[in-house]
């Protein structure tokens, strides 16, 4: 921008020096006072005026020499925009149209207070999370059962159980055979037991009750352990009192009862010389033993099982019952990653 | 007292339901007796304590039983008392020692 006027120059030269002033009462620094020589030479030099006082030119006072030009115009709005606050001091100049598609200035946004992620991605990070940790848990629930169903096999021949051959209440021969076909649930005692017995008993009723209720047939068998006072007759009787339908009660000879008590593993206390009309108490062992549809024994309940716990052990037990030809190693079960309501 | 059945029958021996609930209600009774006069042991007792309930009991149940039922519950008792005994044991243990750590823990920080 040449400058020839003398009075245009002076002009600029004082809004130089006025600016000057202007900017280090604003900023709170004094810069070093600008000599009119300084002001003119900066004048003649044609910079561009940044800064544009408020008022008005000390030196001049006509009013043709007042007018703004348009870019100073503009410079002026800015600086005004700066002192009232509307503008920020190092904002870029405002472009126009066409100037902001040729100059990109990149438009300042908010930040993101959850800054690089976002909700969604957390989202689907904590549901992966929660998959893998309820799968990890299902995993340790399977080989937790896998490893008790593995113990609770039993694998070979057994170890109790056997033949035997007995005489029923009602005189009938009965051998291990007629084990054969379906459960069935032993007790043995003897009919002048004081209180173990019939409380025993009463507890194979209520078993033998809720097993049939379930549909599984199961026979329940009581052999005395006292054959020489505990007669067909005499068993028959005292298993009328129990409310078993059904009951096998059987006995026989000192000799064949020792036997079977011996298959059994069943410890008991009658001398083989005592003789019917003497009074004696017979040690025994407490126990139900369960037997499957083979005559094989399956297992064995004593007397910390109640009714409804033995129930329950027994129908799992059947439940769980295969034939021997159908018999085989259980397999562990990998659960799916992502079927989760598993 | 051994229990027949009618002598039509062969010499069968059966204690029914209801003989044995009798026999067991007495018992009960007799066993009260006993525990609120504080007798353990009914062998060395004078008998006559708790004689009505014992002769009842000698009535109702098989002499057999009644011998049974005595020694069961005197060993029940026995078994209780050294549980009790035990329990107790090992509580005091317990006390000592935790009682000799804390003392150790207080020493460690006392000033001497």
């Amino acid at each position: 921008m040449l400058v020839t006027n003398k009075a245009t120059i002076m002009q600029m030269a004082g809004i130089w020096r006025q600016s000057a002033t202007l900017c280090s009462q604003l900023s709170g620094r004094s810069f070093s006072r600008m000599s009119t020589k300084d002001s003119l030479r900066n004048a003649s030099r044609s910079r561009r005026v940044l800064f544009c006082p408020h008022g008005r030119p000390f030196s001049t006072t006509l009013p043709k020499f007042n007018e703004r030009k348009p870019e100073e115009k503009k410079v002026e709005e800015d600086l005004d925009a700066l002192v009232t606050g509307k503008k920020r001091p190092m904002a870029g100049p405002e472009l126009t149209e066409e100037e902001s598609v040729v100059f990109k200035v990149a438009k300042s946004k908010r930040r993101n207070p959850l800054g690089f992620f976002n909700v969604a991605g957390m989202l689907i990070f904590a549901g992966g999370l929660a998959l893998l940790i309820n799968y990890k848990r299902r995993v340790q629930r399977a080989v937790e059962a896998h490893k008790e169903e593995k113990e609770s096999e039993s694998f070979g021949k057994a170890l109790i159980g056997g033949p035997f051959q007995l005489i029923d209440q009602n005189g009938g021969i009965f051998t291990q055979e007629n084990l054969k076909g379906k459960f069935s649930l032993i007790y043995f005692g003897f009919t002048l037991c004081p209180d173990i017995c019939p409380e025993e008993l009463d507890k194979m009723a209520i078993i033998i009750k809720n097993l049939r209720k379930q549909g599984i047939d199961i026979q329940a068998i009581f052999i005395s352990c006292d054959p020489i006072r505990d007669t067909p007759p005499v068993l028959k009787k005292y298993l009328e009192d129990f409310d078993i339908e059904g009951i096998v009660g059987l006995t026989g000879s000192y000799s064949d009862v020792e036997a079977c008590c011996k298959a059994y593993r069943v410890y008991f206390s009658t001398p083989p010389d005592v003789t019917a009309e003497d009074d004696y108490i017979v040690d025994h062992s407490i126990f139900f033993y369960l037997m499957d549809p083979e005559g094989e024994f399956v297992n064995v309940f004593g007397r910390r099982y109640d009714a409804q716990g033995a129930s329950e052990e027994i129908a799992k037990k059947i439940k769980k019952w295969v034939p021997a030809k159908d018999r085989r190693e259980s397999s562990f079960q990998k659960p799916s990653f992502w079927k989760f309501w598993e | 007292m051994a229990k027949l059945d009618s002598s039509e029958q062969e010499d069968t021996q059966v204690v029914t339901r209801s003989e044995r609930e009798k026999c067991w209600i007495a018992r009960d009774k007799y066993f009260a007796c006993l525990d609120k006069n504080r007798i353990t042991s009914v062998a060395n007792q004078d008998s006559s304590v708790c004689a009505n309930e014992r002769s009842d009991v000698d009535s109702l149940c098989r002499q057999s039983w009644v011998d049974y039922f005595i020694q069961r519950r005197e060993r029940t008792l026995q078994i209780d008392a050294m549980k009790r005994y035990r329990t107790q044991q090992a509580h005091d243990e317990l006390e000592a020692r935790e009682s000799a750590s804390r003392e150790e823990l207080r020493n460690k920080f006392v000033k001497r």
